[in-house]
Parts: C-alpha cells; sequence; structure tokens
C-alpha cells in the first residue's frame, strides 16, 4: 500500500448528472430546464412518452431539440413504446455517452408486490441495456390496487442510490458497470396516480419522489387536490409530472360545439402551457407521433405562462369540453377570440 | 525529573520500590512482543486469539480454494477511507499511528487484505441467498415500537382495554399498576422496537397493518393476557448494518458445520 498525503473528506454526494441542457429557449418567462422537486435531475418542462408509438428516429429528434425526459413501459403497452426502444438503447444503452444528459423514466403496471420488482427490472435492464434508471415509476395507482401499491413502495429505500438490494440482486443476473456501481440501478421513485385522492394521501411521503398526475382544462381536479397542497418554494417537495394534458378520451385541442364561433381553440402546445402555468408542475407529459409535434410543441412553451385571464378563459373552454355549460349560460366577458 | 512525573512516581510507591527512580512512566511501560505474548497467555486470553487466528487462516485457504483475491487497488481504497476517518491525513501522521499500532505499513496492509477477503468470502458464500431472502420474506425485517400490559385474568385485560379506549389513564399508568411483565413494568409498558418475525403468530396477524396507536388485546398467550399498543412503525428496510450481521451468523454456522469437512468436500 502506498502512503501519500490525503485531502479532507467531502460530503460524498452524487453530483448532477444531468449535463447542461443544450438548449435554452427564450422570450419565455418559463424555465425550460427545471429541477425535478427534490430530486437531482434537471429535466425539461416538456417530456416524452412513447405511448403513442413514436418512432426512434423522432424520438432522437426530440433529445436533439433539447428533450431530455423520457417516459417507457416494459410491460403494459410495451409493444406501442417499444418503437422508441432504438432511440432509448442509443441514449441511455451502456457506453452511451449521451446517458447523463438523459432522465429516463419507466414504469411498470403489473408489480404487484416487491417480491416480483426483480422481474419487472430485468425485463427493463434487457431491453433498454442500461445502466440505471432515473426514476422508476409505479403505474395506475388506484383504489382497487391501493394496498399493493403500499406493499410495493415500502420497498422503496431498497431499490433506491447505490448497493441496494435489488442492485446486487440485478448485478448477479446482468453483469455490473462501473456506473450502475455509483448510480444504483433506480435512482428516485415515481407513481402515476389515476386516484387524485390517493396522490393526495402519498404527497408528503418520503418513499415517493415524483408524482404523476392526469391533468388537463377538462380535468382540473389535480389542481386543488394536488398542485395547491404542495409547496413551491419547499426544496423537498415532490416533482410533478402531469400526463393526458390534450384529453383523455376526448380531443381537446377540438372545440366543444357550444364554443362560439371565433373564440380561440386552444392548439396542444396551448393545452401543454396550460399544465405547466400550474403551480408546481415541473414537466407535461406529452404523447407526440412526429417531430412536426414536437417543433410546435417547443414553441409554444417559448410563448411562456398563460396569463390569469387566459388560464381563466382555458377553464371555461375545458367546463365547455365536460358540458357543463349551456351556450346561453357561457359567460361572455370571459371569453378569448382569435381572428 | 519532570515534578509532576515525580508526584506519580512518589505516590506509586509499588513502582517505585520495583524499579529504578530514574526511570520514566512511559519507559516502564515499553513492552516486547514476547511478554505481550506472556500477558495474553495468564490473562487467559489466548484460546479466544487463537481462535480467531485460526478463523484467519481459514479465511485464507478458502478462499485460495474459491479463488477470491483481492487487488492492491481494493486495499488502497480501503486503506485511504479509513486515513480520511481517522484523520490520518499526512503521510506523518499514519506513520505515527503505525507506531502506536507496533505493527508496520505491510502488516497493516495484510489486516486490510484479511478483512477484504473475508468479505468477500461472506459475499461468495450467502450474499445472494440473503438478498433472496430479504426480498421473498420482506415481511420479517419489518420493525415495529410497541408497549404491552401483561396480566394473569381475561376480565382484568379488558377492563384495562376500555379504560384505554376511553382515554381515563394513560397506557403507561396502567402498565406500572397492573402489568405482572418483569421486563416491561419499569419502562411504563414499553416493549421495545422489534421485528415483527420475533413475536408470535398470534400477535403478529393481529398487529400487521394496524396503525400506529391501535390498541390490541387482549390476546392470550403462555404467561397470561396481553394488552398491545403499537407504537411505530419502521419502514422496511434492508440496512447495510443488518446484512453484516447475518452474513456473519450465518458464516459462524457455516464454520462450525463444516468443522470437519476436508476442502475438497464444501
Amino acid at each position: 500500500m502506498k502512503l501519500i498525503d490525503l485531502n479532507p473528506l467531502i460530503p460524498n454526494k452524487i453530483e448532477q448528472t444531468v449535463d447542461v441542457p443544450k438548449k435554452q429557449p427564450s422570450a419565455s418567462d418559463f424555465s425550460f430546464y427545471r429541477k425535478l422537486g427534490r430530486t437531482d435531475l434537471m429535466v425539461s418542462c416538456l417530456g416524452l412518452g412513447g405511448g403513442k408509438r413514436i418512432s426512434s428516429e423522432d424520438t432522437l429528434y426530440a433529445f436533439d431539440r433539447g428533450i431530455n425526459y423520457f417516459f417507457y413501459s416494459s410491460d403494459l403497452h410495451h409493444h406501442l413504446y417499444s418503437s422508441m426502444g432504438d432511440a432509448l438503447r442509443k441514449l441511455c444503452g451502456r457506453g452511451s455517452s449521451s446517458r447523463e444528459k438523459v432522465v429516463l423514466a419507466t414504469v411498470t403496471y403489473m408489480v404487484k408486490s416487491p417480491e416480483a420488482i426483480v422481474a419487472s427490472l430485468l425485463d427493463q435492464f434487457i431491453d433498454l441495456k442500461m445502466d440505471y434508471i432515473d426514476v422508476f415509476f409505479w403505474g395506475w395507482i388506484d383504489t382497487g390496487n391501493e394496498a399493493a401499491f403500499k406493499n410495493c413502495l415500502s420497498a422503496s429505500n431498497d431499490l433506491r442510490g447505490p448497493n441496494s438490494v435489488y442492485q446486487r440482486t440485478i448485478e448477479r443476473m446482468f453483469e455490473t458497470s462501473e456506473r450502475m456501481k455509483k448510480m444504483g440501478i433506480v435512482r428516485y421513485i415515481g407513481a402515476s396516480f389515476h386516484s387524485l385522492d390517493l396522490a393526495h394521501q402519498w404527497l408528503n411521503s418520503p418513499l415517493l419522489d415524483v408524482i404523476m398526475v392526469r391533468h388537463n382544462v377538462a380535468h382540473r381536479t389535480a389542481q386543488t387536490k394536488v398542485f395547491a397542497k404542495l409547496d413551491s418554494q419547499d426544496p423537498q417537495r415532490p416533482g410533478i409530472v402531469t400526463f393526458k394534458t390534450c384529453g383523455m378520451g376526448s380531443y381537446l385541442w377540438e372545440a366543444p360545439p357550444v364554443l362560439p364561433a371565433s373564440c380561440w381553440i386552444p392548439s396542444c402546445p396551448d393545452l401543454y402551457r396550460y399544465s405547466l402555468s400550474q403551480n408546481n408542475v415541473d414537466i407535461a407529459l406529452a404523447g407526440w407521433t412526429e417531430r412536426k409535434h414536437i417543433d410546435e410543441a417547443i414553441a409554444g412553451i417559448e410563448k411562456g405562462p398563460l396569463t390569469p385571464e387566459e388560464l381563466d378563459y382555458f377553464d371555461l373552454y375545458g367546463d365547455l369540453h365536460r358540458q357543463r355549460l349551456k351556450k346561453e349560460e357561457i359567460p361572455r366577458h370571459r371569453l378569448i377570440y382569435h381572428s | 525529573m519532570d515534578p509532576n512525573l515525580d508526584f506519580m512516581v512518589m505516590t506509586h510507591s509499588t513502582i517505585k520500590q520495583q524499579t529504578d527512580t530514574q526511570v520514566t512512566l512511559s519507559q516502564l511501560s515499553t513492552v516486547t512482543d514476547q511478554k505481550l505474548v506472556e500477558y495474553l497467555r495468564y490473562s487467559y486470553r489466548f484460546s479466544e486469539l487463537t481462535a480467531l487466528a485460526e478463523a484467519a487462516d481459514l479465511v485464507v485457504k478458502l478462499c485460495q480454494h474459491y479463488r477470491i483475491d483481492v487487488s492492491d487497488e481494493e486495499c488502497q481504497v480501503v486503506g485511504d477511507r479509513f486515513r480520511l476517518e481517522h484523520n490520518l491525513l499526512e503521510v506523518s501522521a499514519t506513520i505515527q499511528w503505525l507506531k502506536e499500532q507496533r505493527i508496520t505499513l505491510s502488516d497493516w496492509s495484510e489486516g486490510i487484505k484479511l478483512k477484504l477477503l473475508e468479505q468477500k468470502l461472506k459475499e461468495h458464500l450467502f450474499g445472494a441467498s440473503v438478498d433472496a431472502h430479504y426480498i421473498s420474506h420482506r415481511q420479517e425485517y419489518q420493525k415495529v415500537a410497541l408497549s404491552q400490559i401483561l396480566v394473569f385474568d381475561y376480565d382484568t385485560a379488558l377492563d384495562i382495554k376500555q379504560s384505554l379506549l376511553a382515554g381515563t389513564k394513560s397506557f403507561c399508568t396502567l402498565a406500572l399498576e397492573h402489568s405482572k411483565d418483569k421486563q416491561t413494568y419499569a419502562n411504563g409498558g414499553f416493549l421495545g422496537i422489534i421485528y415483527l418475525s420475533q413475536l408470535a403468530s398470534e400477535v403478529q396477524k393481529a398487529i400487521i397493518n394496524q396503525p400506529v396507536g391501535t390498541i390490541i388485546a387482549p390476546i392470550q398467550t403462555t404467561f397470561g393476557y396481553r394488552i398491545f399498543r403499537i407504537e411505530k412503525w419502521f419502514p422496511i428496510e434492508f440496512k447495510d448494518f443488518i446484512r453484516e450481521e447475518i452474513l456473519e451468523t450465518l458464516w459462524q454456522s457455516w464454520r462450525k458445520e463444516h468443522k470437519n469437512s476436508k476442502l475438497s468436500e464444501i
């Protein structure tokens, strides 16, 4: 053994691993990149989910345009997500020079107990040939699977960070790497809630780092049950991701029948802006299918947050989509017209 | 002579009688390796240390058998970490520390290597099974803080439960008034933080998934009727020190089991 003078010990904190973003849109009050809640992850405010079969070429295009948050499923609807697989293997696979520039979120919908996690993780590691996952999500959390979710969430501390019991198990099956050793196989835990009451219940859990909820102009309950319950100044608040921003079941970018003529019909990028204009929302997850959508979304974000008047109009627009008002009940002073 | 030392020497008359008055106490404490061995013999610690030395020898032989090795780099990392943690940053401080330990740099390196070999051996023999057992039996690692009151008859147990539910008396007060359990009586009924698996199955079943503050009662056990209160649930987590304890236990059992085995039979 060699003896040389040593420097004092500096607290061992995992470095910020997402590189300084290459793109910083201008003329916007939106911060295109933001810290994802209490995590150390810097994420683009628009994320790309693969559930609409986006191609790998277009996924790489999104990355080139500055999108760094990617959401992927290895079990439910894998046949849809798999078309972005090649891109994620290129960006996040072993030896990739881009890995630290990407925030990879994966989800499992099938695992119902901590015992079954290993199989799901192994599937994901074999599928994407990667070293680690940034955010591992429990998917589709509803009252029907609440007990299983609680049980699974109890394994958070065994999943997160380096040298976890699940990491050692995966290493024995999948071979380790320096990156895996350093980062662990999973950095943070997330949950995608379909029940907003459950999302509210788990908001302050130390076992949960990122919360994903459905939110759009027509379904705004998350604003009161989730977003409003968080303190935007609290560095320990969980990260918030919204999905179904452009509609669930209906196409919100299409005018509701009762909308007066010449009124503003929000585009998908406007609908992302609506979600991102809410307090504490970090990411609006998008289901783009082609690169034109990516360009439009980024251009939309560059317009910045909606004004209070615009937000009020969008609320009304959402209510009209839900048929909450008859044509004669529409308060004209809240309407915004676009030529 | 240092006046303080002079005082010490004066007060320790027995030492003074046996030694040259010109010799300092620090000089008196110089012990050769030979004397150290003698001390261990007559203080009855020789067998204990012999067992440790045998265990170390076994580790080395088993590592050779399983082709487990430790690199110089691994030793260096552990050595540097030790120096950082013990504020031995400068070479001179480390050399002084080695001197105080009466070992050379080479001895220290060998010691580190042996510890690493032992860790790797335990990992090789039991690591996978320990992790797999944990993943498959996580509930057994669930910890809970419990309080309890033990009484001999059912009616008293029911009365205590009613008092607790009505909030007329605290758990601690009732434990001090009624509990027949010597261990927890003095602590106002606090049983401690225990693994769920340490509890009798009927107690486990009764408390699992119950929220903090729940009164569980009365449960009949061998010694009487018990009233429990759940004070706190702890998240299940496989902390390193717990894992190391399990690996050590398995290693000790393995050694006993294979005491008379030949290497070729292992």
